[in-house]
């Protein structure tokens, strides 16, 4: 029962990134839109390219989506609120984001087309880059929390929120999650004036919504998870836990999905650089300074 | 006829839950526009507040919009465009019905906001109960029936025999991965990767790499559109580069065609048609330049630079600045009074101003489709003037020099700098205008300005013999957005006789193998965009 109520959640609230989305595009809120997209894109025609690879092309979207889910079902919204409870949640959570990447690369390689070929690639040059910047601040949560279950890790922000505890982090974590959701301005696989919708620029009708669904419940995962990680999950004052939970990850979604509009894109090669030469090693700083504080701090 | 379907209806009746399916519009229709937003822009529309969603893609379009006639040369590329569209599918027309061999639009329009509205309802009325259809035709795009045919024979190739099938030292080799067909032979016991790749040309980092032949444009939306390239990717960096405009004129073309020549040219060039207009009129001996064209032809510089800025922010996947610029395009374009755009000019500036300190837009653009003054032979306008060269007709302008005009000047030669140029000319354009008319003391529509031609409609005749001869050929230069455009006219009572036109773009278009080849795709573009050519003017 609790799976299918989670699981009502994530459509709910994929569903709400949507409306998100739509008014951070078009400067309007229309409830309803993502909607009525969805239903229309139903009704159309599913083409497949003339020479595609089928098992690809298939597989690429279901994969997005399924990976996006199976990284949701480790992340609690509330203490009773968690599919899955795993001793090694936070760990789970960095495998089933790699399948993203894998995800990409097949429904760019699928259609047998340029522009989603090039997109695939890049998608997989940026991973490179960024990679490790999901992982390292996960150790330093980790470390603070003294386990790798996500609901040990929200419960270790009881004192003060590892924002607060661990902003190198923080931040860190969140520029990564944009890039794993290839939202603007890490948007090189999918940038529609550089190779016209990118990876899925050749997927329609029933296809497209997979495609679309899969990306809005990898973006619900990424913010959510930057609230478990990092906002002390639903811990706060007056308001059901979950309600917290659900709060704090709008509010996410809200600076995942705004920050882009007001940048340029970034080049795969800037990803690479500023991962390696910049993220990582302020990665390493922000472990080590999780690990002094431990040691000298007050218990 | 009233029709009760789409033309692209999906061909089968819906059942079940298709069927309700069916019913559902949504609130905005995803739109391929041709031949591109820019000239949408350029005739002063606003897709998206008449219920259209402009996509990259025509596989994820329901609308076809098609803006002005399409040239014959872009028929067999729209037609691509529109077989590549997943059906239920429509086609509008917009200010005319030479849409060549696609299907009659499903609804068409007078150029303009109104039109456009009330054609987009139109089809949301023709959607909501006929995208489903048994009598809706199928439609083949002639351009893809031979390749398509072609790659029929090569699927089921006739078994050949034993003594003709390819050897297995890849020169009979077709494309085929196989392994044992790439050179290593039959008796190969392992995957050679050097046997694999010898044959393969090698990039730019000396590793060999199979390119990749891709077309980019006519329609393409991170270009100049009716710019058609054809690019060989080396992975993500282009190693070739084939250009075409197609929808450029032919220098035959010029004298050709009846009605009025300054209509027809300001017609032909979406961009910029005052400046074409008034490089006519000049050259046909109109009336010398005065403050009401330099404020018009201002105001269109701005409006210019603007769309420019609009695609640009557009290809950097920038979405505040595509969406501001092309709001103020659209103001300055569609017509503004004097005191409106006194009022408005300081909100104009603060978007301009804040521009250059968005983060990252340096670093994006700096070192970026480098230039040196030494390459730029013939070339004018923007680009030139970002490579440190004066080049600019306004200085030979009285009218200019009495407002004090200065041309904008940097010296670094890349996309910064010809970003920082054209944001710099927008303001100035529009002090300019502001102050001319001011001076001119003009108020009401700005973009009404449009100054009649004094038409000569006797021939010179020959004094002694008293025989008509040919009127001496007139020249004329205007300052466009792009550049200088100079026109040699000879004229008769009827019209042009013979005209000779030197475009910008026509010497800005070999710059884009020079800018794209080497670079990675997404520079190549950024380069090629900086360069805002205009394939409507290029004379071939």
């Amino acid at each position: 029962m609790t799976l299918v109520a989670y699981l009502l959640l994530v459509f709910v609230g994929a569903y709400v990134v949507a409306v998100v989305e739509e008014w951070s595009t078009s400067g309007r809120l229309r409830p309803t839109a993502p909607l009525l997209h969805g239903l229309a894109l139903l009704a159309r025609e599913s083409l497949t390219p003339r020479r595609h690879d089928r098992n690809l092309f298939e597989a690429g979207p279901t994969l997005l989506l399924v990976a996006a889910v199976l990284a949701l079902v480790a992340l609690p919204l509330a203490p009773g609120l968690l599919p899955v409870e795993l001793a090694t949640g936070a760990l789970w959570l960095n495998a089933a984001l790699v399948y993203v990447a894998v995800a990409l690369l097949m429904a760019g390689w699928g259609p047998d087309g340029a522009y989603a070929m090039v997109g695939g690639f890049r998608f997989v040059g940026q991973f490179i880059g960024y990679a490790m910047l999901i992982v390292m601040p996960v150790t330093a949560v980790a470390m603070r929390a003294e386990s790798l279950a996500t609901i040990a890790v929200v419960e270790s922000q009881a004192p003060l929120w590892n924002v607060l505890a661990q902003p190198l982090g923080f931040v860190l974590f969140l520029v990564a999650a944009m890039a794993v959701c290839f939202l603007p301005p890490f948007d090189q696989p999918v940038a529609a004036a550089e190779l016209a919708g990118g990876v899925f620029g050749e997927y329609t009708g029933v296809r497209l919504v997979v495609v679309r669904l899969g990306r809005l419940v990898l973006v619900l995962t990424l913010a959510l998870s930057v609230t478990v990680l990092f906002l002390g999950g639903w811990l706060g004052p007056w308001l059901p836990p979950a309600v917290w939970s659900l709060l704090k990850t709008l509010a996410v979604v809200l600076v995942m999905l705004s920050v882009g509009r007001y940048l340029p894109r970034l080049r795969t090669d800037w990803a690479l650089e500023w991962g390696w030469k910049l993220g990582i090693p302020l990665a390493l700083v922000n472990i080590l300074w999780v690990g002094v504080v431990l040691l000298v701090g007050p218990a | 006829m009233i029709r009760a379907a789409v033309v692209g209806a999906r061909n089968a009746a819906p059942r079940g839950l298709l069927r309700s399916l069916a019913l559902v519009v949504p609130p905005q229709l995803d739109a391929f526009v041709l031949p591109g937003m820019d000239v949408a822009r350029a005739r002063g529309l606003d897709v998206e507040s008449a219920g259209l969603r402009p996509v990259a893609t025509p596989r994820h379009a329901a609308v076809l919009l098609i803006v002005g006639e399409l040239p014959e040369s872009l028929w067999d590329a729209a037609t691509v465009v529109y077989a590549q569209m997943a059906r239920p599918r429509a086609i509008v027309a917009l200010g005319g019905d030479g849409i060549g061999p696609l299907p009659g639009p499903d609804a068409s329009a007078a150029m303009g906001q109104a039109g456009l509205e009330g054609a987009i309802e139109r089809v949301r009325r023709l959607l909501r109960t006929g995208s489903w259809s048994q009598e809706t035709e199928p439609f083949e795009a002639a351009a893809l029936l031979p390749k398509r045919r072609t790659r029929r024979k090569k699927k089921k190739p006739a078994e050949p025999p034993a003594a003709e099938r390819p050897s297995n030292d890849g020169t009979a080799n077709d494309g085929a991965m196989h392994h044992g067909a790439m050179g290593g032979g039959a008796d190969m016991g392992f995957m050679s990767m050097v046997r694999l790749t010898q044959h393969l040309p090698k990039g730019a980092d000396g590793l060999p790499m199979e390119r990749v032949q891709t077309p980019f444009g006519p329609f393409f939306p991170g270009l100049p559109s009716g710019l058609a390239l054809t690019l060989w990717l080396d992975g993500d960096t282009v190693a070739q580069v084939e250009v075409a405009s197609p929808v450029g004129s032919r220098k035959s073309d010029l004298s050709t065609g009846s009605g009025d020549l300054a209509e027809r040219w300001s017609r032909r060039h979406p961009f910029a048609p005052a400046a074409y207009r008034r490089l006519v009129e000049a050259a046909a001996g109109g009336p010398p330049l005065d403050l009401g064209h330099v404020a018009a032809l201002e105001l269109e510089r701005a409006a210019s630079h603007l769309n420019w800025l609009a695609d640009f922010g557009h290809l950097l996947g920038y979405a505040w600045l595509e969406r501001h610029a092309a709001a103020w395009q659209r103001r300055l374009r569609t017509g503004c009074d004097l005191d409106r755009l006194a009022a408005l000019e300081p909100k104009l500036l603060a978007v301009l101003q804040r521009v250059p300190r968005t983060p990252l837009l340096a670093r994006r653009l700096t070192g970026v489709g480098v230039l040196d003054a030494d390459e730029l032979e013939g070339v004018g306008g923007p680009v030139a003037r970002a490579a440190g060269l004066v080049r600019d007709a306004r200085l030979d302008e009285p009218r200019y020099r009495s407002l004090g005009f200065e041309p904008v000047v940097r010296p670094e030669g890349d996309a910064l700098a010809r970003l920082s140029v054209r944001l710099d000319e927008i303001r100035r354009s529009v002090t300019l205008a502001l102050a001319a008319y001011r001076a001119h003391g003009a108020a009401g529509a700005m973009g009404a300005a449009r100054p009649e031609v004094e038409r000569r409609s006797e021939r010179p005749v020959e004094p002694g013999s008293g025989a008509v001869v040919d009127p001496p050929a007139r020249a004329a230069r205007i300052e466009t957005p792009r550049g200088v455009a100079a026109l040699q006219l000879r004229t008769n009572g009827d019209g042009a006789a013979e005209a000779v036109l030197e475009t910008p773009s026509t010497a800005v278009l070999p710059l884009v193998e020079k800018l794209a080849v080497g670079q990675e795709l997404a520079d190549a573009l950024v380069a090629i965009s900086s360069l805002d050519l205009s394939p409507w003017e290029v004379v071939q």
